[in-house]
């Protein structure tokens, strides 16, 4: 059974340093050896600490990270190893086969540009659409993201718009190509409380709508929970847990798992749920 | 923004960036002969038994000016001086600029509005044009030159202490200790001043620079500290006649005033790195 | 966005005035009498008091500053103490030698540094960029008059190419002398002025080079060309040109260094000899004409600033959250 993604002993270090100090070395080793793997549909929750090097992990996998990472390792996404394609050649896949969504919906977006024209910009890139073609399928796309009054937020700016419509607009964009594989880093975080639930219900629902698969990054473990089959979690760049959401709540083995489990729980409680 | 004591955290394992040492070095260079020179010069300045117009020898190092005065000695002089502008203007910017910058901040309203558009109207104005103005109404001498950069640049000083202190008066923590009646000077001193510090030591090395060029220029205009005060702006507007004939009187101070500004912008931006590194690396 | 463009426009002629006030204060306010330049050292009372007629200090400051108002209005500056000459028509030529250099200095050097601060920040690492921030660090660092005279010393003392100092006497009459003239004058002010406006740029580029919205139109595709150019540019041009603004009132400054290095008879020379000579008339001319021109370039700079931004509007439909 050949996975829709999967990556293999993928590791990013810091390319050169100021510093000569030999312990320093350990610290400029972002990602060390991550291994995993994404069937078909899957969701896939990827947890850690800020710093754990899971955002690093997605913008790997679409190749996007700065020029002062150095990346080895092995990223195969539908059977064909992207890792060492072009840029050209993997400007193809984004949002096409693969989308982001990343996490602050107020600097996602283009300030200076009103927001249609900003989701219009893969469709028109992928499918080619132009005029009246292209705007339909941005309404439909904000549609698609239940956007109430899709047709006065396409012509907004992002300042117009509330911080849940804005990160709607951003998964808009991700999904309008209809990508195999939607990977969210930290969604929800920068939202209000109510909110963030709609999003998640939101990707929940389109995620299972359109059987993509699902990469979903947070550090919060309850809200992961809700929305994936399996959890992968990491820490200091390494991942150290790769179970499903069963067996987290009966047979984690690794002491940090527990750690993150028992606060979630330690919450829960004192909220009273 | 960062706190005093990020700051001194980072201070123990700063590396330093190479710019920073060389800003240091220039600096201290300078520093160094300012100082010598208050106790000992190749010549003294009204000592005009050299010849005319001489190139580097081994009796002037670096030659002679129309009067047969030693360019070394005047360059040690002028070290001098430079110190004292510098100091000088950057510590009135500072007094005033704070005095006012935390005034707008402490007390909103009407007078927090009328000062921000009078600093933010100053602003706009050139520093020289400032002082040459100040110049114009006091008179041309050094203090006049040291006063006038100094009330210039303190709108600039102004600004930033009001901005920052309004941003850390508007933090949660401040807002609570307000609420437990603790005293408008208690927070300054414990919670506004820790925190301006950093910043305003960044920016008054800058204004440093800038106070030394302002002053050179107009010395070499002749608003300047009236000879025999021997400004390097001044020592280049005495050279430009003989540039042909002498060219290293003309770049001589040139030089100084270069090695100064650009040490002190590298310290500038050496200070910037350490208190704020997530700053975006500019060098 | 009239409304907001009235009140700007409201707010401009206010700062107006009181720049107008605030330049009559301060002359005011100076010690000596302004009667002073006018009389030699041992004037008798009666001479002394008729120069204070003719000057109106006799006259309450209220009164002074009325009398100065209407004239003003007439576009009246006064004349000069010392040539006699009328004020405004000498601001007048003078202009027509400080207009052109500042101008043309300061759309080369904002080209320059367009360019440099671009690369500068985009090679950041490389010692390409290095190089390039390196020497606007130098050019930030040396003062505007020093590099005119090298640039006297190399090209018009040591080969003769280019004029050491004046302007041809009949002005622009003479235009391929005029720009002969100007030619070392504008490559020292873009040598300094595109030193400090490429730190701006590289700055500027930097921020947006690493931005979220760059970020997000790569992830969904966009080649780093396409990204830049159809997010980054507009976004980078926003505080790039609120910084113009100012760079152009520094550049003007740095004018009136270098007209002394040429001996170009422009604003900065007519500004540093009636300084020298308590002119009074004449540097409140010339107060007053840079007040103006300083005021209109930020008006300028903020009303395209608010063209290209749709945050700086107050707009009369949807709110904003």
């Amino acid at each position: 059974m050949s996975s829709l993604l999967r990556v293999e002993s993928l590791s990013v270090a810091k390319r050169a340093s100021h510093s000569l100090d030999a312990t320093a070395q350990d610290a400029d080793q972002l990602l060390r050896q991550v291994s995993f793997n994404v069937e078909d549909g899957e969701r896939v929750g990827l947890i850690g600490e800020s710093g754990s090097g899971k955002s690093l992990t997605a913008l790997a996998i679409i190749g996007l990270l700065p020029d002062s990472l150095l990346q080895s390792g092995s990223v195969n996404f539908a059977g064909r190893e992207i890792s060492s394609l072009s840029n050209r050649e993997l400007q193809k896949l984004r949002g096409r086969e693969i989308a982001v969504v990343f996490q602050e919906p107020a600097t996602a977006l283009d300030p200076l540009m009103k927001v249609g024209k900003q989701v219009a910009e893969p469709i028109r890139r992928h499918f080619g659409l132009r005029g009246s073609d292209l705007r339909r399928s941005v309404i439909s796309a904000l549609d698609e993201v239940q956007l109430a009054n899709a047709l006065r937020i396409a012509d907004s700016y992002p300042h117009e718009i509330s911080g849940g419509e804005r990160q709607r607009v951003a998964i808009a964009a991700a999904i309008a190509c209809k990508p195999r594989l939607l990977i969210t880093d930290e969604p929800t975080t920068a939202l209000d409380v109510t909110v963030q639930r709609e999003i998640l219900k939101l990707i929940q629902n389109l995620v299972t709508e359109r059987s993509m698969s699902l990469v979903f990054i947070t550090h919060d473990l309850a809200v992961v929970a809700q929305v994936v089959d399996r959890i992968l979690v990491m820490r200091r760049g390494e991942i150290v847990e790769n179970l499903s959401v069963h067996q987290l709540s009966s047979a984690p083995a690794h002491p940090y798992t527990q750690e993150l489990l028992k606060s979630a729980r330690l919450l829960d409680s004192a909220l009273g749920a | 923004m960062s706190t005093a004591k990020a700051a001194r955290a980072r201070l123990s394992t700063f590396h330093g960036s190479p710019t920073f040492a060389i800003g240091i070095f220039f600096t201290s260079f300078i520093f160094i002969v300012a100082l010598v020179s208050l106790i000992w010069s190749p010549y003294k300045l009204d000592d005009t038994t050299g010849n005319r117009l001489e190139g580097p020898n081994a009796t002037h190092l670096l030659g002679t000016d129309t009067l047969g005065r030693d360019l070394l000695s005047q360059l040690m002089v002028g070290a001098r001086i430079a110190m004292k502008v510098g100091f000088g203007a950057t510590g009135i910017a500072l007094i005033i600029g704070c005095f006012l910058g935390l005034l707008a901040a402490f007390f909103p309203g009407w007078i927090d509005d009328t000062l921000a558009s009078i600093f933010d109207t100053l602003i706009a104005f050139p520093t020289l044009l400032l002082a040459m103005l100040i110049i114009a109404a006091e008179g041309a001498s050094l203090w006049a030159a040291i006063l006038a950069i100094g009330i210039a640049a303190s709108a600039i000083v102004s600004r930033i202490v009001r901005i920052l202190t309004k941003r850390i008066l508007a933090q949660q923590y401040v807002v609570a200790a307000k609420t437990c009646g603790t005293s408008r000077w208690e927070i300054l001193r414990g919670h506004v001043l820790p925190n301006l510090w950093p910043t305003l030591i960044v920016n008054l090395a800058i204004i440093y620079g800038v106070a030394v060029l302002t002053e050179a220029g107009l010395s070499y205009l002749g608003l300047g500290a009236p000879p025999p005060s021997y400004s390097w702006g001044r020592l280049l507007r005495e050279a430009q006649s003989t540039v042909l004939t002498a060219p290293l009187g003309a770049i001589a101070p040139g030089i100084a005033i270069i090695l100064l500004v650009l040490g002190m912008n590298f310290v500038a931006d050496g200070l910037r790195e350490l208190f704020d590194p997530t700053q975006r690396g500019n060098s | 966005m009239s409304r907001d463009l009235l009140r700007r426009l409201l707010f401009l002629v206010v700062s107006l005035f009181v720049a107008v006030i605030i330049i009559f204060l301060l002359l005011r306010l100076l010690p000596g009498d302004p009667a002073n330049a006018l009389l030699s050292i041992n004037a008798s009372p009666e001479q002394i008091a008729a120069a204070r007629h003719q000057v109106g200090a006799d006259k309450s400051v209220m009164a002074q500053f009325i009398t100065w108002m209407s004239a003003l209005l007439h576009l009246d500056f006064g004349k000069s103490y010392i040539s006699g000459l009328s004020v405004l028509p000498s601001i007048g030529s003078a202009l027509l030698i400080t207009l052109p250099l500042t101008l043309i200095s300061f759309v080369i050097a904002a080209v320059l540094s367009v360019v440099a601060g671009f690369l500068a920040a985009y090679y950041a690492r490389r010692w390409f960029g290095i190089v390039l921030s390196g020497f606007s660090q130098l050019g930030i660092a040396v003062p505007v008059f020093w590099v005119g005279l090298i640039l006297v010393w190399i090209f018009a003392l040591r080969y003769n190419w280019f004029p050491s100092s004046g302007f041809p006497e009949n002005g622009w009459g003479d235009p391929a002398g005029a720009l002969w003239s100007l030619a070392l004058p504008i490559t020292t002010i873009v040598i300094v002025m595109s030193s400090s406006m490429t730190r701006y740029v590289k700055s500027v580029t930097t921020d947006v080079l690493g931005s979220d919205y760059i970020r997000t139109s790569r992830a969904l595709g966009s080649s780093f060309r396409e990204a830049f150019f159809r997010h980054g540019l507009r976004n980078a041009s926003v505080p790039f040109i609120s910084v113009l603004g100012i760079e152009l009132a520094s550049t003007l400054l740095g004018a009136v260094v270098v007209e002394s290095v040429f001996s170009l008879p422009g604003l900065g020379s007519m500004l540093v000899k009636a300084i020298a000579q308590h002119d009074y008339p004449n540097i409140q001319g010339i107060l007053l004409v840079t007040t103006f021109l300083v005021l209109v370039i930020g008006f300028i700079a903020d009303t395209v600033q608010r063209i290209i931004d749709p945050r700086l509007r107050i707009t009369s439909s949807s709110g904003i959250k």
